[in-house]
């Protein structure tokens, strides 16, 4: 059937239209495809975290076909409290500074690159998602090398976490700032300079507050970055740091399977609540 | 003179605002990467990275090569090099066909996609501890799977045992990079104007040719870049071999290894080794993103979005 | 001269690479006038309108500002209203914080801004927008936000990069007269830069036609319409009969040519015997006439047959095959009395508007 030529065509057209070949039809239809594997990948994606959000919110250990809680209790929740409470610490005093610091690095970076011309601006822009693919082991590795014994000795462990992590978040950061200068006139930069304003006050009034949806997107991801790494972390932390996710590692680690579940869901509450509220901000906020 | 001057005001406005961008990326990525790269050269058995705390200069390096050798000769690291790129490839695989059904499906049902991506992007917002720890304990011997199958239907006579497999980390990692290839792939799919796949049918094609003969040549340079970034993400990643690998008997990977090197550093093992391991798994990924940047450009003119997520 | 000008361009040069954009432009604008730069894309008008408003530095010459060279100033030390071709007007300011802007700048007491800015809004007929974010304003009242926001600041010099470009045709038309009468009202200085050569014609007191960073000639919107210095002036400002020849004698005013067509009378700037010219003759100068009525003696006359002709409304355009390879293109008024397809005509037309052009 698939031989048809054209000339066949031609002479059956005008009277009845080719019938489609039929194939496969013990098959389901080839387009269920698509939606089968869609529902596939949703279901292989929610069902771990609920039955741990169950797990970690039923009065025993066994859960009912595996899945549904028996009996709601948050008792787990009430005596980790204190434990949660300082891993959420922890993570904030690590991914404010980052979040403030990849802003502040990151903002003149994407500045330059979009709007000036200068020598080493290609090798800028490849070396911008470079942190992106670095592998984070090796990152951590030579950072870890830096403050343990080399010309960072000494300084505290939180520094070098917040390096680390500002580092691998920069393009986090750069990415949607860029994206967004792109999308300004860059006439408006001159019609400010026109009416009197210096180059940084050009900028500060009128290109910064256009751009902030962007950097609150920069932020979201940012902090996103910051508060859900381990790999990282993970080699540069001491026995007093215990961000979140390495309070959850170590909570399993020690055994205690209920406990690192309420850890992780409060965790996953609070990483996701935060992402969710600041990219809602990010589409309602319309200053203009 | 007057427009040397000029050239010469914008290009130190320039370097002013990239400057601690760049110092940051060279004193804190790239000056370790070197001295690391540096230290798995050499022959002595220090601790320390060379001009970065480490006792021994450039004249104590006794340089060799038999850190590169060992990693292709002992039997254990031969293991876990190919275990490194059995996983990522079969990740990258599996996630591109994956990849392809969803993204397509989203990219053609503009009613359902913001849903679907809500729940696709959940992944790459939750800390991958706990979607790992998740999939640990959904597998596990008292978990969902097992208790259906050996307590329930009774199909099964003893639990199965997922943790330490190879299949473990395959779908450990899965869960991990299924938000970026789907994204990838659905923004792939948008680029493809659907009036093809309707002057394809009009012209007589099912759909199933339709897709094999105009929608997968048209995308294949994209799924080509889908799987090698799958790829190298998947290779650098080390959280779902630490959690699901089942410890040092269990599966290692590439950065697994290094992790559980510099845990024992001063019980067994050189530093050097540690460096050699790194300069292997920096390289092969900085290859595959040249790779992956090579396809982009050429085929895409940058427009396939992903990178960032 | 030079104090007598308000601003005075002086040789300037600017090259991009290899390519040279401007090349020794000098021109005087004079207090209150307006002042067009015309020309194609990429002949460099841009490019020196930016410059006098400080976005960009001449690789050589000056810029002058009553007197004042303000060639390496910054923008915000210039003085210059600057009306941009998207307006670029602030997005997340209203109308009024648009307008106000330059004066916050310039730290003016509260009271005054608010009284400026209400003039000149009601001056551009916006009064009852002044509350609302530019994306609720029509393409027309972005542009009258945008002409506010720049007279506000009473600027010694407003200049227009192309203002009118995204209007439509109707629109344009309006705020072309608008802005002429704003302009005098004011009695500002202004450089108004265009491709259009209408547009130009409408809005100018003087001209700059610029073609590949030069200047092509500077005159009136009279001066260019009936006296066009170059070929690249007449084909620009809309004449579409040129016919080729080689002077034959130079007579003071004028030179006689020889064409396909046969000697014709022409007006000239400084042609020699002997040179290669072609004749500029504008359509709507020719007159045409049924064959067979007695020679005018005031100047040129060809007789030919009507090959096409297709009315227009305003107008009705003819092609009259004078010669063998010499086609006339006519533009006859409305009202004047039709002529048939094959039909024998004379074709008439004033010395004066035929003008002989170094080719």
């Amino acid at each position: 059937m698939s031989g048809l030529s054209g000339t066949v065509v031609a002479e059956k057209l005008p009277t009845a239209p080719v019938p489609a070949p039929r194939r496969g039809s013990f098959l389901p239809p080839f387009r269920w495809i698509f939606p089968a594997t869609t529902l596939g990948l949703i279901l292989f994606i929610i069902l771990p975290p609920i039955t741990l959000l169950s797990l970690s919110v039923n009065d025993r250990f066994d859960l009912v076909w595996g899945i549904f809680p028996a009996g709601v209790s948050f008792d787990l929740y009430r005596e980790s409290g204190p434990a949660i409470l300082r891993s959420v610490a922890h993570s904030m005093r690590i991914a404010v500074p980052t979040v403030i610091l990849s802003f502040l690095v990151g903002l003149p970076v994407a500045y330059a690159l979009v709007r000036l011309r200068f020598p080493g601006r290609g090798l800028l822009a490849e070396l911008v998602n470079l942190p992106l693919v670095f592998p984070p082991i090796v990152l951590a590795f030579g950072l870890m090398q830096m403050f343990k014994q080399g010309p960072f000795a000494g300084v505290s462990p939180w520094v070098a976490i917040v390096l680390g992590h500002t580092i691998v978040s920069l393009p986090f950061m750069i990415q949607p700032i860029i994206a967004a200068l792109q999308r300004v006139d860059i006439a408006v930069e001159d019609a400010a300079r026109s009416l009197g304003a210096s180059p940084l006050r050009a900028f500060l009034t009128t290109v910064l507050p256009i751009i902030v949806p962007s950097v609150l997107t920069g932020v979201a991801l940012v902090f996103a970055r910051s508060i859900s790494d381990f790999e990282i972390t993970l080699l540069l932390t001491t026995p007093e740091i215990s961000t979140m996710p390495i309070a959850i590692y170590q909570a399993f680690e020690s055994g205690s399977t209920r406990l690192g579940a309420a850890v992780a869901m409060a965790t996953n509450l609070f990483a996701v609540g935060v992402i969710v509220i600041l990219e809602v901000a990010v589409r309602r906020v319309r200053w203009w | 003179m007057q427009k040397s001057g000029l050239i010469r005001r914008e290009t130190w406005l320039a370097w002013l605002l990239v400057a601690p961008f760049a110092l940051m990326l060279l004193g804190l990525l790239v000056a370790p990467f070197l001295s690391i790269a540096l230290k798995s050269l050499s022959g002595s058995a220090t601790f320390g990275l060379p001009f970065l705390g480490g006792a021994d200069g450039l004249a104590d390096m006794q340089p060799t090569a038999r850190h590169y050798v060992s990693i292709l000769t002992e039997p254990h690291n031969q293991a876990v090099i190919l275990n490194t790129l059995g996983i990522s490839a079969v990740v990258a695989s599996l996630l591109t066909v994956i990849g392809v059904g969803t993204g397509y499906f989203m990219a053609r049902n503009r009613a359902l996609a913001p849903t679907i991506s809500a729940i696709v992007t959940y992944p790459s917002l939750a800390p991958a501890v706990t979607i790992i720890f998740g999939i640990l304990w959904f597998m596990s011997p008292t978990g969902p799977i097992n208790h259906i199958l050996f307590h329930q239907l009774e199909w099964i006579d003893e639990p199965l045992e997922f943790s330490g497999t190879f299949m473990a980390i395959v779908i450990g990692d899965l869960a991990l990079f299924a938000t970026l290839a789907v994204r990838m792939m659905a923004s792939l799919f948008e680029m493809i104007d659907p009036a093809l796949e309707d002057a394809s049918s009009s012209l007589g094609a099912t759909e199933r040719e339709t897709f094999f003969n105009v929608l997968l040549p048209l995308a294949a340079p994209g799924l080509a870049a889908v799987w090698v970034f799958i790829f190298i993400r998947t290779m650098v990643a080390y959280v779902a071999a630490l959690v699901l690998g089942g410890g040092a008997k269990g599966i290692v990977v590439l950065p697994l290894e290094i992790f559980t090197r510099i845990q024992s550093l001063g019980i067994s093992g050189t530093m050097a080794q540690i460096c050699a391991f790194a300069v292997v798994l920096s390289i092969i990924t900085l290859a595959g993103r040249a790779i992956y940047l090579v396809i982009v450009r050429r085929a895409f003119r940058d427009r396939l979005k992903g990178e960032i997520l | 001269m030079v104090n007598a000008s308000d601003l005075s361009i002086q040789s300037v040069t600017k090259s991009f690479g290899p390519n040279t954009v401007l090349d020794g432009i000098s021109i005087d604008v004079r207090p209150g006038e307006f002042m067009t730069f015309l020309g194609p894309s990429g002949c460099g008008k841009t490019t020196l309108l930016r410059m006098v408003g400080g976005f960009g530095e001449p690789d050589s010459g000056r810029i002058l500002l009553a007197g004042r060279d303000i060639t390496h100033l910054p923008p915000n030390q210039r003085d210059c209203g600057f009306v941009f071709q998207s307006y670029a007007l602030f997005p997340h300011m209203t109308v009024r914080a648009n307008v106000a802007y330059g004066l916050k700048l310039r730290k003016l007491p509260a009271a005054e801004i608010e009284s400026r800015v209400a003039t000149v809004l009601s001056m551009v007929g916006l009064e009852a927008f002044a509350d609302r974010h530019p994306k609720q304003l029509s393409g027309g009242q972005q542009q009258r936000v945008a002409i506010a926001r720049a007279i506000a600041i009473r600027p010694s010099l407003l200049l227009m990069d192309e203002p009118l470009s995204n209007l439509d045709a109707k629109l344009r038309e309006r705020i072309r007269f608008e802005l002429r009468a704003l302009q005098k009202q004011l009695g500002i200085t202004t450089v108004f830069v265009t491709h259009d050569q209408e547009e130009a014609m409408a809005v100018s007191d003087r001209i700059v036609v610029m073609n590949k960073g030069h200047i092509e000639q500077i005159g009136t919107p009279a001066e260019i319409y009936g006296e066009p210095a170059s070929l690249f002036v007449a084909d620009f400002v809309g004449v579409n009969n040129l016919v080729p020849g080689k002077v034959r004698e130079a007579r003071g005013r004028t030179v006689m040519v020889e064409t396909a067509a046969g000697l014709l009378e022409a007006s000239h700037r400084s042609s020699s015997t002997g040179e290669n010219v072609q004749l500029a003759l504008r359509p709507e100068m020719i007159t045409l006439v049924p064959a067979g009525q007695p020679a005018s003696a005031m100047g040129g006359e060809l007789e030919g047959t009507v090959r096409m002709a297709a009315f227009l409304g305003a107008a009705t355009r003819y092609e009259v095959q004078v010669s063998d390879e010499v086609v006339l293109k006519v533009a006859a008024p409305a009202g004047s009395p039709p002529h048939a397809l094959g039909s024998r005509v004379l074709c008439r037309w004033p010395v004066e508007s035929a003008h002989a052009l170094r080719a």
